[in-house]
Parts: C-alpha cells; structure tokens; sequence
C-alpha cells in the first residue's frame, strides 16, 4: 500500500486498481534474479521513473536493471506468469509518453546493458547491447572515425534501446535514413521470455518476412530489444551549412519545398520559426537571426561538390525571399548551429512552462499549407504554436506552449493539437514522422488508420503478447 | 516565503525533461539513477513542493546530494539555475527541520561560532589599518592550516602584507543547506567586519559569497599571484615535479570565470608541464565535496564522486592534481590517501610557495 507517496497524475492508477497482486513476492522474485540492488521500489525512487520528456507520468511499482538477456528474459516470464505489465524504458527522452508506465507495473530498464560486444572494421559494423548511449557508441566509433549518424536533438542523453524502440530518426536522416534503415540484426525477448535472433549482419536481407522491422518502433509493445548489430558510417570531412533568414514562413516553405523539388543532394535541411530562433539564440547566445524563420541546410561532399550545391541553394533561397542568407566559414560554426537546433525543445520552456510537442509529417509540397494553418489554429484556440523539424522530411515538430497548471487553457491546448493532427491527415500526412504513437497520439490514432489495420495490428499483438504485458494502454 | 515558493514553482515547471542534464552529472556517473540526474531532483522537488508528496528520507537524501556544483545549470536549454532551485527547495525542507542531522549540526556550527567545525576562533575585529585582509575560511583555517600557510608564505615572499581573517565561514554553507536566516546573518557580521576592505582568499566558495556583500572587493589567491609574478615579486624556480594536471574548482570556473589565472600560475614555475583532464575549465567534474555538506553528510559518495575525478586525472601523465580550492583539495586527498596513493594533491599556494621557496613538494 502506498502511502507516503501520491503524485497527483494526469494518468493517475487507483491504488486499489494495482496490476501486481502481491508486491513483496514479487520484488523478492525480481531481486533473485537480477540481484538486490537491481530492483528499485523506494516510492521516492520510483516517481522518477514515471515521466519522459512529454507532460504525461505515472508511477510505476517497481523498476529493474537487468545485466543480461538471460535476466531480461527471467524478468518477462515472471511477467507474462503474473501478468504484470512491464514498460522498457531507455533514458526517458520520448516525446510521446512512450515509455511512461501507464498501467504501472515494471519498468525495464536496459542501462547495465551496454556493452560493445563487436565492431567489425572492414563492414563498418558494430553489435551492442541495446542499453548503450549514444554518446558514448560514438565516443567509440570516432576514435576509428565513425559514428551512428542518427541525431535525434536528445542524440546526448539517449540510449540505442529508445532509438530502436521508438524508431528515432533526427537532423541527417535526409542523408542516413532512421534507425530502422541503419539496424541490420536484432535479439528480442519475446512477450513469453522466448529469446529470438531477426534480420541478418548483411546489408541486404530478403529471408522471410521483414520480421525485425516490426519490431522497430514498435514502442516496447511486442517484446524487449536486448542486442542490436548497427550499419554506422565514416565521419563526413566536409560539410557546410547555410542558414537562411526569413520575414516569412510561408516565403521559408517555399524555398524548403523548393530545394527538396529540384533534388539538390542535401544532407539536411531544417526549419525553425521566430520564438525557436529567439530561445536558441537566448540560451546559445549565438547570433542567430532576427527572423519570422530560419532555413538550415547541410551539403557534404568534396569542397567542389559542396560549392555547386550551395551556389544552387543560395540562389533558391534568396529568389524566396531570404533576407539574410549565411554560410558556415568553419567546421565549428557548422556544428554551433546544429547544436543550437538541436536543444531547441529544452529551450523553448524558458518563457512558457509546459510544451506540448507534436511530430506530424506532411508531402513536403503542402509544408507551406501546413504552416498558414498552424497559424490559423493558434489564432483560433489562443495558443502559442510553436514550430522547428526536420523540413525536407515535411516533418514539423509544432509545440503547443502552455502552463499544465492552467486547466481552461490545456484544454484550448487539446483542441488545437486535435487540429494540428486532422490538418496534417487532410494534407495527405502523418501522425508522427519519429516520435511514435505512445500516450499523446493515441486518441488520434483512429483518424489515420482503417478498423482493418488496428485489428490486424491487433492481432500481431496477441500473437506475440497473449496476455497484454508490454507497454499495455498505448494505441495498441 | 509565499512569493518564493511561487517563484520556485515556476521554475521547475519550467523542466520539460529534455534530458540533456544527464551526460554531465557527477552523480549519475557513480548512482546510476535517474534522481542522480538535475532532471530527477527537480521533479521531486517540483512533487514536493506541490504538496503531492512527502519528505521521505530518500527525498531528503536525493535533494541534500546534490553538489550545486553547476555544471547541469550551464547546459540546461530551459535557463534552469539547478543549484538556485535545489536552495530554494531545501529552505522548506529545513524549515520544515527535514534537513538531515549532520547538516544540521554543520549549520548549528556556523551559527553558534562563525565556522563549519564549531571551534570558537571567529570574527574578530580588525586593524584599522589594515589594507589587505587574507580570509582563508573554514577548512584552510582549521582542517588544512598547511592552506592558510602555502598562501601566507607566497605572499610573505612577494612582500605583501596582509592580515589575517581566521576560522571565519563566508556563511555558503548555510546558504546551500537551506538555512537561509544563518547565511544573512553570517553576512551580516562579516559585512561589519569586511567593509571597506580589500579581501583576498583562496577559496571559491568564499569569493563568491562574499562578493554578495556591499563594499567589499575580493579577489582569489591565484588573481593576486599572477599579478605578482607579472610584477616579477615572485619568482618561482624549477623543482622535483616536471608534470601536473590542474582540477577546476566548479565554483573558481563556472561562478566566477575563474579559468586561466591558475594556470598561469603553474606555467610560471619553470620545467613544470600542465597536462589538461578531460573534463576541464567549465566542464570540469565537482570533486564531491559539495560545500561540505555531501563531504560530512554522505562520505561514501563524495568519497566515490572524488575517485571518479582521480580516475580521470589517472588517465593524464600526471601523478600529481593542482588544485585551487581548499574543499577540493579536502576532498580529493582524502580519497587519494585512502585509495589512490600514487596521485599527490597539492593545491595551487602550496605549489607556488615550494617553487619560490626552493622547496621540494613533499
């Protein structure tokens, strides 16, 4: 019975509504086999295990570190016997409520697992455990002048797991694609404790059914990923980037629009509207742009090659209309403006406490449409939207900024992120392009998809999770 | 209070979780759990202050650990000042008298005596004609007099004079338990004390805290020492140690930009070669020590929070630590007496005093 500790959830578990029947039993259980100081149940503790980055949480009843696979699968069948659910958890940088343990439960989490357990040279290839950072796999890589080259903005804090299970992707997937493009082999836990080997250490793989690729963003919904054998690349020698100032955003959807039509090999290409570039500029102090919106663009390649693209590029942004267009003059200069996209979500609380982050896609031809009618909806349900992403993706992020103290307006915040999503939908688009489903799409789930694909989704689930352990309560 | 804890409130809503805090905690590196990480204490101080739970003594214990040390605070996008916010929640949890009791004694010392150990040495009345007043604080007071010494004989050598402001606490340590009414007043008597005068210390956290009080100009020891080298009023000679790595003091560096006066002064002393750590200047790694309050509080973590920074300095050549604060210096030779016996810690005054004085460091 907890008593000392009540958080006052928006995804709040009776107490008497527990998924796990005798808690001691269980705990003692989980300490045999992962070991004592591997089980945590201090109320405390656990409370910080409730949240992600998104604005949901919930208390779990018990978190375990696992050092094994052979642990990971111990733990699942105790699980699947008990029917307890259990929630993998990487390092709670989701945006989407992924790995918040909505029916409380167990939550997995995988950070004692991280070694490098082979790195092969030759075919530019690396098998780790799934609870490695990704700072330090790449701490690793460029010592031998490589690197996994998938940069979700969280690319300091987060674990190969999360990136797996939520299917991340980032700044340069223009170029590397998403973490599914970049997986080649997976070892899964199966939702019964069955350890099971998908895909193949080939760059290519036509055996059988794409079953890994299903596990691939699946949220944590179909088993555990333990191991994964990962396709990394040589650290780019050049690159430069330009940024590009704008007194409109529509004049910055076009040149975006622009430059993807006439297939100028980018390897990325960013948005970012006015208050982003102001609370970047605000905790950088770089100097950023006083602009209605900034365009980045990234071309690697020979120094001839990168002066071809950019001389095409520059001119297609200034004919839209940039007022200010500048090219990175260093490598460091490059990297300063990538580093300031990237903590924009941390940034952009400075003014507002609470955002609210979306993740539609949309055909990149419709992002100017896409951006007149986020205006529109902030207009409409007074509430500042907010909007960076990955643009040549057509995969905005538009941040609903709010205080979740305020109730009157996280409501007019509901509303205007249903609206954000039917847009994005009625534009031939998305519900998240990288985010995953988790908690904060689940009620708009059902706009995309037809009764066949949820049942046939449902039914892979059975299959796999008979007794409904993984992640249970999310879209699924 | 009211309109504090308002303020307080805002601020750790204004956590979004990003999660970029994590790669620069000291404590996650040895407690591997996410309420190590500033992400973690702020949502249980955030669930604290709300009313939505109680102190339980892991919330006490997670909140008094943090080392304020800074680092979190210069790379959180949001603007958060982590070590303002974790003051601010530990003023309820004391006054509250939820602060652990080590803490509490540490805080009764300083109210009582006017220093950290309780030993009755403070405060007292200076010459008029004093121009210069040397504050060494708690530990190069009473712990570590060889601090006090190292600086007294540099300066001696360099014919400055100064007089003594001895065993007195600058008062940062109440301020960082949350004891608010014990800081004011620590500032109150020194302000009587101090003002006017020209200070100088070797010690971080002195300097910072006594800067807040009203005219008074304080500089650090390694500030004064490289003007005196300049002037040529100190003329260090080569001595027995070739190479040495320098370990930033958070608050020399991060608080008071403090970060190419300490090395200068260590390249002054010729034949002598600094190697840098990894993690230096304003990334450096807090030592552990955390104001004296994790260091008497929870010595096992500051004692694991210090090997990890001399793992570090283990991975340099060097065999011998600068450092430019007497806590650090407290902390870290602890642990490299008790485990890591081949790394020397020396602090910066002592190195400088053996170079001019033609003494070998021992």
């Amino acid at each position: 019975m907890r008593t000392a500790v009540r958080l006052q959830n928006n995804l709040k578990h009776p107490e008497d509504d527990s998924p796990i029947k005798d808690l001691d039993r269980v705990i003692a259980r989980l300490r045999g086999i992962v070991g004592g100081r591997n089980v945590l149940s201090d109320e405390t503790e656990l409370l910080c295990y409730s949240y992600d980055a998104s604005h949901y949480h919930n208390l779990p009843d018990i978190v375990v570190f696992p050092g094994s696979t052979g642990e990971v699968s111990e733990i699942i069948k105790l699980a699947n016997e008990e029917h307890i659910p259990v929630t993998p958890r990487g390092a709670g940088t989701s945006l989407s409520g992924g790995p918040v343990p909505v029916k409380a439960g167990i939550v997995l989490i995988l950070s004692r697992m991280s070694k490098i357990l082979d790195f092969d040279q030759e075919n530019l290839t690396v098998t780790c455990e799934v609870g490695i950072a990704l700072r330090e796999l790449n701490r690793f890589l460029s010592v031998r002048g490589l690197f996994f080259p998938i940069d979700p903005g969280s690319s300091d804090t987060v674990t190969l797991g999360g990136m797996i299970g939520e299917n991340a992707a980032g700044m340069h997937s223009l170029k590397y694609g998403k973490t599914k493009d970049r997986v080649l082999d997976l070892e899964v836990v199966l939702p019964t404790g069955r350890i099971i080997n998908l895909g193949s250490k080939c760059y290519k793989c036509a055996s059988g059914y794409d079953l890994k690729d299903l596990f691939i963003g699946s949220e944590g919904t179909l088993g555990v990923v333990t191991k994964a054998t990962l396709r990394v690349s040589p650290i780019p020698e050049n690159y430069d980037v330009v940024s590009a100032a704008f007194k409109a955003t529509a004049d910055a959807g076009r040149a975006i629009s622009g430059i993807v039509s006439r297939e100028i090999p980018v390897s990325a290409l960013e948005f970012m509207d006015e208050y982003s570039i102001d609370v970047v500029r605000s905790f950088t102090g770089l100097p950023l742009p006083e602009a209605a919106a900034m365009v980045l663009v990234e071309c690697q390649g020979s120094r001839e090659e990168i002066q071809s693209r950019l001389d095409k590029i520059v001119e297609i942004l200034r004919g839209e209309g940039a007022f200010e267009v500048k090219i990175s003059k260093t490598r460091q200069e490059a990297d300063q403006l990538w580093y300031a996209r990237k903590v924009a979500y941390g940034a952009i609380t400075r003014r507002h406490p609470t955002a609210i982050q979306a993740d539609p896609v949309v055909p990149v031809s419709r992002l100017p449409d896409y951006l007149a009618r986020l205006d529109s909806i902030s207009k409409k349900y007074s509430v500042q939207i907010i909007s960076y992403g990955h643009a040549a993706d057509g995969n905005l992020h538009p941040t609903v900024m709010v205080d979740e103290r305020n109730m009157e307006e996280m409501s007019r915040a509901r509303l205007a992120l249903a609206e954000i999503y039917r847009s994005a939908l009625e534009l031939g688009g998305t519900l998240t392009g990288e985010h995953g489903i988790g908690i904060a799409k689940s009620e708009y789930f059902r706009l995309e998809w037809t009764d066949n694909y949820v049942k046939l989704a449902r039914d892979i689930k059975s299959i796999l999770d008979p007794n409904n352990i993984m992640n249970p309560g999310k879209w699924i | 209070m009211m309109q504090q804890n308002s303020k307080l409130e805002d601020a750790l809503f204004s956590c979004n979780r990003c999660g970029l805090c994590h790669a620069c905690s000291p404590l996650m590196q040895v407690q591997h759990l996410e309420s190590s990480t500033a992400r973690g204490k702020i949502w249980l101080a955030r669930c604290y202050v709300q009313g939505n739970v109680e102190a339980t003594q892991t919330l006490i214990d997670r909140l008094y650990e943090c080392l304020l040390c800074g680092h979190c605070s210069k790379v959180c996008p949001a603007g958060i000042k982590v070590e303002e916010v974790m003051q601010s929640t530990r003023r309820i949890l004391a006054s509250a008298g939820k602060a652990p009791s080590t803490i509490r004694r540490i805080i009764s010392n300083i109210d009582l005596t006017g220093n950290i150990y309780g030993e009755d040495v403070a405060d007292k009345p200076l010459r008029d004609d004093s121009d210069l007043i040397y504050f060494p604080g708690c530990v190069s007071s009473i712990k570590h007099r060889g601090l006090a010494e190292a600086v007294l004989q540099s300066l001696s050598k360099a014919r400055v004079e100064v007089e003594i402001l001895e065993g007195a606490c600058c008062g940062a340590p109440a301020w960082a338990a949350g004891y608010h009414e014990v800081f004011e007043k620590r500032c109150e008597s020194l302000q009587a004390i101090l003002e006017g005068r020209e200070v100088i210390t070797n010690c971080p956290h002195c300097q910072y805290f006594l800067r807040r009080l009203r005219n008074v100009k304080v500089r650090h020891v390694s500030q004064i020492y490289v003007e005196l080298l300049n002037e040529g009023r100190l003329q260090p000679r080569k001595g027995s140690v070739d190479t040495v790595t320098y370990s930033d003091p958070c608050y020399l560096t991060r608080f008071l930009s403090i970060v190419d006066e300490p090395r200068r002064v260590i390249s002054s002393i010729p034949g002598l070669r600094l190697v840098e750590m990894e993690s230096n200047k304003e990334n450096t790694k807090c030592c552990g020590n955390g104001f004296e309050l994790v260091q008497n509080c929870y010595p096992d973590l500051a004692s694991r929070l210090a090997g990890n920074r001399l793992n570090e300095a283990l991975k340099t050549e060097a065999r011998t630590v600068v450092t430019s604060c007497p806590h650090c210096y407290l902390t870290l030779s602890e642990v490299a007496e008790q485990t890591l016996k081949q790394l020397k810690i020396i602090d910066l005054s002592q190195l400088l005093s053996y170079a001019c004085l033609q003494a070998e460091v021992p």
